[in-house]
């Protein structure tokens, strides 16, 4: 009986550890594969300037939870806000999303991106680490990745470079924004970006 | 009377800093803060921008030695901190940089010990020390062409000045430099070439900034301070625990 006991016990240790470190796996590879994808499209010259970018927002809008992204960005405002305004957001949102990822990779020239590790931070949550290599200067940047296992689906919902969160960033620059503007102001401030844009 | 005055200094700073709250960093004076920011901004477009633009077009090397040697220099402020804060390791090594990029790279403009195996570390200096010593940021602010700051970050600067001997023998009246002094003249004209390198190593980067920010003056505030603690904790950030909790 013991014996049933030990080996069962032992059975379940190996699943556990075998399942967190599927999770981790496929973090990484996640963001290596889309890191690549990007990096093709992005260097290919073949492909117009506009087609690039509609490429690029087309990845960025697969892996990244964007819903996620745009209620972290609200912070605690997101509870003074409606239905309806959630809503009316929640759609604006994805478009500066989409419209700001494609702008800012547009600097990108030489560099590789490549995975280093991964960190489970929680059953539903991984910190992949990468670093950006430059081809001319061999110069590295740390990179790290906020991966989620959303409803069985891998998606990213922020990048830290060096320290610095892109989503923090976003969200205190709409804090800002909504302490002084409100949330019109807020919206006002986004269709401007995308008009823009 | 000058000892005085600078023993006066420095508990000063020491009371000031130890009343600094270790809370949130606020933005305690934000519509002074953002005007001088506009102001830095003008500046930059007139200024430093078009200058760092036609540094940019130097020759890569030149550019490189140019970097070495302000990197060699902020030594005199980096290795003592690296000391404080216990960091001893690094404060050999980068003390081994300092001596054989002084001597064999001609006064830092190449970079021997690199290939001798010192990689060279992060920077430190005294606001970090303060940070590392458990010392909080205190008010956020900007300053007036020197940029953002906290309150700590300010001290901290008065402290890279006061107890940096390439400062005290050039601007400052000491001969700490093997008996000389090199007149204030050196000291602006590193200052100068160090901030025109650092402006020029960023442009793509600040205009990127620039275009895709909705309020670029949150931007980088928001930026700032996350580098600083990022540094002052060696990498370490607290930021994982607000996505643990989000739903």
């Amino acid at each position: 009986m013991l014996r049933k006991i030990f080996f069962l016990n032992i059975f379940f240790f190996i699943t556990l550890t075998f399942n967190s470190y599927s999770f981790e796996k496929e973090a990484e590879q996640l963001i290596q594969s889309t890191t690549d994808n990007a990096k093709k499209i992005i260097l290919d010259s073949n492909i117009k300037i506009a087609d690039k970018k509609k490429k690029i927002e087309a990845i960025a809008l697969d892996v990244v939870d964007v819903d996620g992204l745009g209620r972290f960005t609200l912070g605690s405002s997101r509870k003074d806000l409606n239905e309806t305004q959630l809503k009316e957001y929640a759609e604006i949102f994805r478009v500066f999303f989409a419209k700001n990822i494609s702008s800012r990779l547009q600097n990108y020239s030489d560099q590789n991106i490549k995975v280093t590790g991964s960190k489970k931070i929680s059953d539903n949550y991984v910190l992949v680490n990468s670093k950006m290599i430059s081809k001319k200067d061999n110069q590295e940047i740390k990179i790290d990745w906020r991966v989620f296992n959303i409803k069985n689906k891998l998606v990213i919902r922020d990048l830290v470079v060096e320290g610095l969160s892109l989503a923090k960033t976003q969200r205190e620059e709409f804090s800002s924004i909504l302490a002084s503007k409100g949330f019109d102001g807020l919206i006002a401030n986004l269709n401007d970006f995308i008009s823009k844009n | 009377m000058k000892k005085f005055l600078n023993t006066l200094l420095v508990t000063s700073l020491i009371t000031l800093t130890s009343t600094i709250s270790f809370s949130k960093t606020e933005d305690c004076f934000e519509p002074v803060n953002r005007a001088i920011f506009s102001f830095n901004m003008g500046l930059d477009n007139i200024i430093f921008k078009p200058v760092a633009k036609g540094y940019s077009y130097l020759p890569d090397p030149l550019k490189t030695g140019v970097k070495n040697a302000t990197n060699n220099v902020s030594y005199f402020v980096q290795i003592p901190n690296q000391f404080l804060q216990g960091k001893y390791k690094q404060g050999i090594n980068d003390t081994g940089r300092f001596i054989i990029n002084t001597t064999v790279g001609i006064f830092g403009i190449f970079d021997p010990a690199s290939k001798l195996g010192l990689k060279k570390n992060e920077n430190e200096d005294y606001s970090q020390t303060l940070g590392a010593w458990g010392i909080g940021h205190g008010c956020y602010v900007m300053l007036p062409v020197l940029g953002p700051a906290t309150l700590r970050d300010g001290v901290g600067k008065i402290g890279n000045a006061i107890l940096d001997p390439f400062y005290l023998s050039t601007v400052g009246d000491k001969e700490m430099l093997l008996g000389n002094n090199l007149g204030d003249g050196t000291y602006w004209g590193e200052t100068a070439l160090d901030k025109t390198n650092w402006r020029a190593e960023n442009l793509n980067t600040l205009d990127n900034l620039e275009k895709n920010s909705v309020d670029l003056y949150a931007s980088v505030r928001s930026l700032y301070l996350q580098r600083r603690d990022y540094l002052t904790n060696d990498g370490n950030s607290s930021d994982e625990d607000q996505w643990k909790d989000f739903k």
